[in-house]
């Protein structure tokens, strides 16, 4: 048989009573599915943006009882946090829903997507939580904490650290492995 | 929003179930994966309608679709195989039916599902007769190495066509 004729056996196929559907369960599987695939950062963005604000809240109060200058930068410092993290929901949320026109377009954009969130998490490591965890541990030594506000602040410095540090590799880092195995694979073929 | 997004997925799905059937029988090989793969291609094509322009036929946008999630899926589900993941909790979305038809596309579906996970996506393609440009948008693959694929499934299609032909 040549090619034209297996595409008109092809086409005669209509496929229309290949399967029958259960829409019921199709529209529940989409619900459950789209909730949980995001829900796990959700909760990640969601706990550091409240920790944050929490502390921005913290040192304001902190300010006003006792008024020092840095206390209002830290705050400030802290509620920018916020501001970024939400900004950076707001942008995640906004290209989940992207494709790309084809199979690698949609894997490099996936790729690229997952490695801007492991760069989040770097940042948010190295460029927010220690030099804060720094310098309020210099501070509140010069300043004479009592034990309570430094266990309170450690313990949130402690959770913030260790709950990017899960995210980063537990989530981020084998999806992108996995994305960059199916990449490497696919690319053999061509 | 999400009103109208789900009208248009069940337009979508009464209207092009028959694109979506073939891209499921093409990938999965028992009822279980069927249900798990089409599950996947629903929500994909779900999650797509916002960003639909209207700047291809539905048909193309979806094929492009059901056709990644399929090879994203079918190199996922080898982890079945090594017990990765339970395939026992899915829900049973499709129920596979009889359906009166020319005993030889049962046996192109054979021919298809010989192939590797790009192959099998381009020799649907060509059997629905899209031109090397549709096909080397939707696969983000260059025309000049779609021809070569294409060449290389038409002489394996021809060539056992005609061993089918001749009863073999």
């Amino acid at each position: 048989m040549e090619i034209e004729e297996l595409q008109k056996i092809w086409n005669q196929q209509k496929g229309e009573t290949m399967y029958v559907i259960n829409r019921d369960a199709v529209h529940q599987t989409i619900t459950r599915k789209k909730n949980v695939a995001s829900r796990k950062i959700d909760v990640l963005e969601t706990c550091i943006s409240l920790i944050n604000g929490l502390m921005a809240i913290v040192l304001f109060i902190d300010g006003l009882d006792d008024p020092h200058y840095w206390d209002f930068v830290g705050s400030g410092m802290m509620l920018c946090t916020v501001l970024y993290t939400q900004y950076f929901r707001w942008k995640r949320k906004k290209e989940e829903n992207t494709f790309d026109r084809s199979v690698f377009g949609e894997l490099n954009h996936a790729i690229s997507n997952t490695n801007y969130i492991i760069k989040f998490s770097f940042l948010m490591i190295v460029g927010y939580l220690v030099p804060f965890t720094l310098f309020y541990a210099g501070k509140m030594i010069d300043r004479g904490a009592s034990i309570e506000k430094w266990l309170l602040i450690l313990s949130m410095y402690l959770l913030a650290f260790l709950l990017i540090r899960w995210e980063r590799t537990n989530l981020h880092i084998p999806k992108k492995r996995q994305l960059e195995k199916l990449r490497d694979k696919l690319k053999e073929e061509y | 929003m999400e009103s109208k997004q789900r009208k248009i997925f069940d337009e979508w799905l009464a209207g092009y179930r028959a694109l979506i059937f073939k891209v499921i029988r093409s990938y999965a090989f028992n009822s279980e994966d069927e249900s798990d793969l089409f599950q996947e291609v629903c929500l994909q094509v779900y999650r797509s309608i916002p960003n639909f322009k209207g700047k291809s036929a539905v048909s193309t946008w979806l094929y492009r679709i059901a056709l990644n999630t399929a090879i994203k899926w079918s190199t996922k589900e080898k982890k079945h195989v090594d017990g990765h993941q339970e395939i026992g909790n899915v829900n049973q979305l499709l129920s596979a039916q009889e359906e009166t038809q020319d005993e030889r596309v049962g046996w192109l579906y054979l021919q298809i599902r010989e192939f590797n996970e790009i192959d099998r996506s381009l020799s649907l393609l060509l059997l629905e007769g899209y031109s090397y440009q549709e096909m080397s948008k939707m696969m983000g693959i260059s025309e000049s190495n779609i021809g070569v694929k294409i060449h290389r499934i038409k002489k394996q299609l021809i060539s056992n066509s005609k061993n089918y032909s001749n009863g073999n």
